[in-house]
C-alpha cells in the first residue's frame, strides 16, 4: 500500500495511535491524541475493539446465532432478548415515532433490523469506553459514522469532512465536533438498500443526509430517515437544539443547524429559522 | 492523490443563500469539484460517509488520513 503523507498541521505537535479494526462488513477505525499517549492506550482500544465484536455477537443479522436472529425468525421473544438487545430496540421504536415511521426497522423484510441505530450506538459507546480510561482525545468511525470525544489538536475540536457522494477522495463540507456525533446515509456504496417504509419501495429523496449531534445512535437513524424522506424531514428536528444537518441533492445542499450554518453565513445576521433547531 | 499525497481534498467556501420556507437555514449550491485543496489547509481528521465495505474503504480518503505519516 502506498503510505500516504500529509503535513503535521492537522497534529500541532500532539501524537496519535490510530486503529483499524475490520467488523460488521465495514471498517471501524479508532483514532485517539494527546501531547503525550500513555502506552496502555493500546489496551484501552482493544477493550473498545472487543465491545465491537460483542455487538456483532448480539445484533448481526447476518449470522444466525445471535439474539436478533433468534428474534428476526422468531425462534424466540423480545421478552427472550438480552436487556441490551431490549434496550436498543426500545431507541428505534422512540425514533420511529420521532420521525413518524420513516425510521423504521420493523418495515423491512425478514423481521426487524436495528442496524441503522447500531451503528452510531455503538460507536458512542466505544468512544467512552476509551475516555474512561483516561484518554480524553477520540474519534470513532464506524464505517463514516463518526463519535468524537474532545479535540483533534490543541483547542480544535475534531473537524468531521462529509464525503462527496460521487468522490471517496472528496470533501462537500466540515464541521468540528466537541463530544458530539456526524453520521451520514446514502446509497452509494452500497446501491439501493434503503427502504422507504411509506412506499415499500427502495427509494430515498437525497444523495446523501448527514446529522449532527449529541448521540451517534440518534444521529445514525435520523440521517436514515432524513435521506429517505428529504428535506422536509427538517420539523423533525423542532426542539433539538443541539442537532444540525446538511443534505445533498444532487447538485444542491440544503443545511440547518449551527454546525454548518455558523461556518457557511459568516456574512449573514443570525436568522430566526436557525433558531428553531 | 499523487506520489502518496492527498492532492484533491476539495473543500469549497460556499455562498449563502436565501433560507427556505421550511425551516431549513440555507441552501447552498455546492461547487462540487473546485480546485483542489490539500489536507493540510483542510483540518479534517476524519470522513463521515454512507456505510462502506472493507474493500471501499482502503479507496477512500478516510483510509489515507488514517495512513498518514503525520
Amino acid at each position: 500500500m502506498t503510505m500516504t503523507t500529509l503535513a503535521p498541521a492537522n497534529l500541532q505537535g500532539w501524537t496519535r495511535e490510530v486503529h483499524i479494526e475490520e467488523v460488521w462488513g465495514t471498517v471501524v477505525t479508532f483514532e485517539v491524541r494527546d501531547e503525550f499517549l500513555d502506552p496502555s492506550v493500546k489496551e484501552a482500544i482493544a477493550e473498545a475493539v472487543r465491545f465491537l465484536h460483542q455487538v456483532d455477537r448480539w445484533f448481526s443479522t447476518y449470522k444466525l446465532d445471535t439474539p436478533i436472529s433468534a428474534l428476526r425468525m422468531g425462534f424466540a421473544t423480545i421478552d427472550q432478548m438480552p436487556d441490551v438487545v431490549r434496550g436498543v430496540l426500545l431507541q428505534c421504536a422512540q425514533i420511529r415515532d420521532l420521525t413518524e415511521g420513516v425510521f423504521n426497522p420493523w418495515s423491512v423484510k425478514g423481521g426487524v433490523d436495528p442496524s441503522g441505530y447500531v451503528k452510531g450506538w455503538a460507536a458512542d459507546i466505544a468512544a467512552d469506553m476509551i475516555v474512561a480510561r483516561g484518554f480524553m482525545n477520540v474519534s470513532v468511525n464506524a464505517g463514516g459514522d463518526v463519535s468524537c470525544r474532545g479535540y483533534q489538536s490543541p483547542d480544535q475540536p475534531w473537524v468531521v469532512g462529509i464525503r462527496h457522494p460521487e468522490d471517496a477522495y472528496a470533501v462537500v463540507a466540515s464541521t468540528a465536533v466537541l463530544d458530539g456525533a456526524v453520521a451520514t446515509s446514502a446509497e452509494y456504496e452500497r446501491g439501493k438498500h434503503i427502504l422507504n417504509p411509506r412506499s415499500g419501495r427502495y427509494e430515498v429523496a437525497l444523495s446523501s443526509a448527514t446529522v449532527v449531534g449529541p448521540d451517534a445512535g440518534l444521529a445514525d437513524a435520523l440521517a436514515t430517515a432524513l435521506l429517505i424522506e428529504g428535506p422536509s424531514g427538517v420539523r423533525w428536528f423542532a426542539g433539538m437544539p443541539g442537532w444540525s444537518g446538511y443534505l445533498i441533492d444532487g447538485e444542491t445542499a440544503h443545511f440547518f443547524g449551527t454546525a454548518f450554518g455558523a461556518e457557511m453565513a459568516p456574512t449573514s445576521e443570525p436568522d430566526e429559522s436557525e433558531r428553531e433547531f | 492523490m499523487k506520489n502518496g499525497v492527498i492532492t484533491d481534498i476539495a473543500i469549497p467556501q460556499f455562498p449563502n443563500s436565501d433560507p427556505k420556507s421550511t425551516g431549513l437555514s440555507g441552501t447552498v449550491i455546492p461547487t462540487l469539484r473546485q480546485e483542489a485543496l490539500t489536507a493540510q489547509s483542510a483540518k479534517i481528521a476524519t470522513v463521515s460517509g454512507a456505510t462502506c465495505t472493507s474493500d471501499a474503504f482502503i479507496q477512500s480518503l478516510q483510509s489515507a488520513l488514517t495512513a498518514a505519516g503525520l
